[in-house]
């Protein structure tokens, strides 16, 4: 394979791991939103997402138009062979997106029936979501072994606590007192079912995930390594909500989210390469595409460090908790 | 006919681009005028300017969010939909698009967030420094979106090579035949569809005498934007028109748009019925003369037939002859009010004229109106092909259970529908409001609470 096919790869796997760290947090403190029972807590909670969730969503749009332009074969596949799934993610977008933007906090029943919609959006969104992701990995598992559906339902449980997780990292990072405190104590509770979960998956794998794919020995040392931070990362996040001395050293548990969803994203690559889709290798796409790739390579390489600059900015400017609102 | 699977597709595809096409109508215009009275509103210290600022950032906000929300659908759309056609054009177009996304998305992405909410959190300068960013990022959007679309009208630069379009050379590509008119064409309509708006709820305010201080500037600032913009509109649109007809090699939609089956008419046709499967017409609705002038400089050379072009490569004549007449008779009547708010200043009565504030007032959605029947004059004009003369469009919808098309369909129209009718009567509400007198003129920068504008 090409150079610029392993770039294109790399820029796929930045704006996934962007992706599922911003819009990951977002939706997930969207999913937990009924949480919070007053709605003096939930209008804080919105104003921590209201400010972002459109730049969140952007890194799933260039996810998108990569796979468009640099794996037109597979782009082509994957999407209407989940074509309903597909509908339930972008309805989902759609649906939050009009839900914050017509927020208005002068008619109380109105603003119900919008986090109402929020809510539930955030769940259609995380569901379909997984379920894609959850398709895109099941082919890899032998289906003597065990039944594709376990895998899919395992799938869409560990995006929707990885999302919480995000999600409740950010809350405490952005939100004091009540909020803060609930923070900490769900951040604890989902990070051990994401563990849960993740260890599930992990054994399902050493026994059968090999059997598929045939991993070679380095490829196998390489996943369990990754596989070893995740779980240090995830037993980290569960000791830091536990321990005040540790929250006091690191008042930032964002970094966390970050690092999570790095590894994440890099053992899932490790672990399905040279497969995007079981359907579509990626050594049919190469010589179709390969002129796309060099100018695309070239040009979004380029923009990137400016993009990150000036959004890096825009963080430093919302910096810091985020507890009174007050409208126009 | 036409399979029941590609007749969803389209019609999926033609409902949700054609909601898309208005947002970017009201962001790249009001992004502009939003910079402009913040600009002036910096240089003038005089708050009247930012008042209309404050005013209108509400309308842009909630616009450019639904904007967003309704361009993931078509990102996503050309795969699920038109998985054929993405897989032929994706080296080509799937890279421009993914060029608009990091250099034009990203920008916007990055100081909408300052633009809206940071007024607490900035200086000034840098409010109007991300309010410009915001402009350009949309700027830059509707230019490579405008290049993707128009390789689709003229494409150039290419080769092919199992059944994908590659491309040969990058600036043939993005610069295509008809790019830089079609460019020009949509932005001046953009221009037209926001000063519209701007002009048709500063003439409502000025009917009822409120604000009437802001209202006058914002009045008289559209409809000098109004009146220079629309007389290059019929140029470029006239233009534009021949390059893809002509350069294009688009004979067929540049024939449609006159709707004559018979070669011996000099008549410009103001309605048709059109019999396609016969080439007649039922009945038409002309003057005579008028279309051998405006067509070919001539009152006398009859206007071509289109039945001098293929049956199958012939575009829905009836579909795309009103379209354009729609938007025809829409910049025909913004021109008659351009001039008729030039007569009122001559007559001294520009800013107390009740017919001239009515007849603003009534224009107010027109330019988004002729957006979209601009858009589907030149959609519709392209079929029976997605890549004109090189792929057709019964070759490029994807392969699914019509059941499925059918599905997504029904709730794209429930929540577009839904969506739509919250936005209107939003947008709506906040007209009739007005300039609030409680509004705080705090000036960005000074504030220390967070401004939560976008309730």
């Amino acid at each position: 394979m090409s150079t610029e096919v392993y770039f294109a790869l790399i820029l796929i796997g930045i704006a996934l791991i962007a992706y599922i760290t911003l819009d990951g947090y977002d939706i997930g403190i969207g999913l937990w939103l009924p949480l919070q029972s007053t709605n003096a807590k939930q209008r804080v909670l919105v104003s921590v997402i209201d400010t972002v969730w459109d730049g969140n969503e952007s890194w799933i749009i260039l996810i998108g138009t990569l796979l468009w332009g640099g794996f037109p074969g597979i782009y082509a596949t994957v999407l209407p062979d989940n074509y309903l799934l597909f509908i339930g993610v972008i309805l989902g977008f759609i649906l939050r997106g009009v839900s914050l933007e017509f927020q208005d906090p002068k008619n109380t029943t109105y603003e119900k029936i919008l986090r109402f919609i929020f809510v539930a959006s955030s769940w259609l969104l995380v569901i379909c979501q997984g379920a894609i992701v959850g398709n895109l990995i099941t082919p890899f598992f032998n289906p003597a072994f065990i039944n594709p559906v376990w895998i899919k339902v395992l799938v869409v449980l560990l995006l929707v606590f990885l999302y919480s997780v995000n999600g409740m990292n950010r809350q405490y990072e952005k939100t004091s007192g009540v909020l803060e405190d609930d923070a900490k104590k769900y951040g604890k509770i989902f990070t051990i079912a994401l563990l849960v979960i993740l260890s599930v998956l992990l054994l399902i794998m050493a026994q059968n995930g090999s059997l598929v794919l045939r991993l070679g020995e380095t490829r196998k040392t390489v996943l369990l390594i990754v596989a070893g931070f995740i779980i240090g990362i995830l037993l980290f996040i569960i000791a830091y909500y536990s321990n005040s001395s540790l929250r006091k050293a690191i008042t930032s548990p964002f970094i966390f989210s970050f690092l999570l969803c790095s590894l994440l994203v890099i053992g899932i690559g490790v672990f399905m390469f040279p497969y995007i889709s079981p359907a579509v290798p990626l050594s049919q796409e190469v010589s179709a595409s390969q002129s796309g790739l060099v100018f695309l390579v070239s040009g979004v390489s380029l923009t990137f460090p400016i993009v990150l600059w000036y959004n890096l900015y825009a963080a430093k400017v919302f910096r810091g908790k985020q507890t009174t609102v007050t409208e126009d | 006919m036409t399979p029941e699977l590609e007749m969803l597709s389209r019609w999926q595809f033609g409902i949700t681009a054609a909601t898309h096409i208005v947002f970017p109508a009201i962001s790249v215009g009001l992004s502009c005028w939003l910079f402009y009275w913040y600009a002036k509103y910096l240089k003038t210290n005089d708050e009247t300017y930012l008042k209309l600022h404050n005013y209108w950032k509400k309308v842009f906000a909630v616009g450019f969010g639904l904007g967003v929300v309704t361009g993931t659908m078509m990102t996503f759309e050309f795969g699920i939909n038109w998985a054929r056609y993405a897989h032929a054009v994706g080296p080509i177009l799937g890279v421009i698009i993914s060029m608009e996304v990091i250099t034009a998305f990203f920008l916007e992405a990055g100081f909408i967030g300052i633009f809206l909410f940071g007024s607490n959190k900035v200086s000034k300068k840098m409010m109007l420094f991300s309010n410009g960013m915001v402009a350009l990022g949309t700027i830059l959007s509707m230019t490579w979106i405008l290049s993707a679309n128009s390789w689709m009208q003229t494409p150039g630069g290419y080769l092919i090579k199992d059944g994908q379009f590659l491309a040969q050379d990058w600036m043939k590509v993005i610069f295509n035949v008809s790019f830089a008119y079609r460019l020009i064409h949509i932005m001046l309509g953009f221009a037209l569809a926001s000063s519209l708006l701007v002009n048709g709820v500063a003439a409502y305010n000025l009917l009822k005498k409120r604000n009437v201080e802001v209202f006058r500037k914002s009045f008289n600032q559209s409809m000098i934007v109004l009146t220079t913009v629309v007389a290059f509109q019929f140029w470029f649109g006239d233009q534009t028109v021949f390059k893809v007809g002509l350069d294009g090699g688009q004979m067929g939609k540049l024939l449609a748009l006159e709707g004559h089956f018979t070669g011996n008419s000099t008549s410009w046709y103001l309605a048709i019925n059109a019999d396609q499967e016969h080439q007649v017409n039922k009945w038409v609705l002309g003057i005579p003369k008028l279309g051998g002038l405006l067509v070919n400089n001539d009152i006398n050379k009859p206007i071509p037939s289109i039945t001098t072009v293929p049956v199958d490569k012939q575009p829905d004549v009836n579909f795309i002859f009103y379209t354009f007449r729609v938007m025809f008779f829409i910049v025909i009547a913004i021109f008659c009010m351009a001039f008729a708010g030039l007569f009122a200043r001559f007559r001294g009565n520009f800013f107390t004229s009740r017919f001239l504030h009515k007849f603003a007032l009534w224009m107010t959605p027109m330019g988004f109106i002729a957006v979209i029947c601009g858009w589907l004059t030149a959609e519709v004009g392209r079929q029976p092909f997605v890549v004109y003369g090189l792929l057709r469009t019964d070759q490029a919808y994807s392969l699914l259970q019509s059941g499925f098309v059918k599905t997504s369909l029904f709730f794209i129209l429930l929540i577009y529908g839904v969506m739509l009718f919250y936005y209107i009567r939003f947008v709506l509400k906040h007209i009739k409001l007005g300039i609030p007198a409680t509004t705080t003129l705090a000036a960005p920068g000074n504030s220390t609470s967070i401004n939560h504008q976008n309730s």
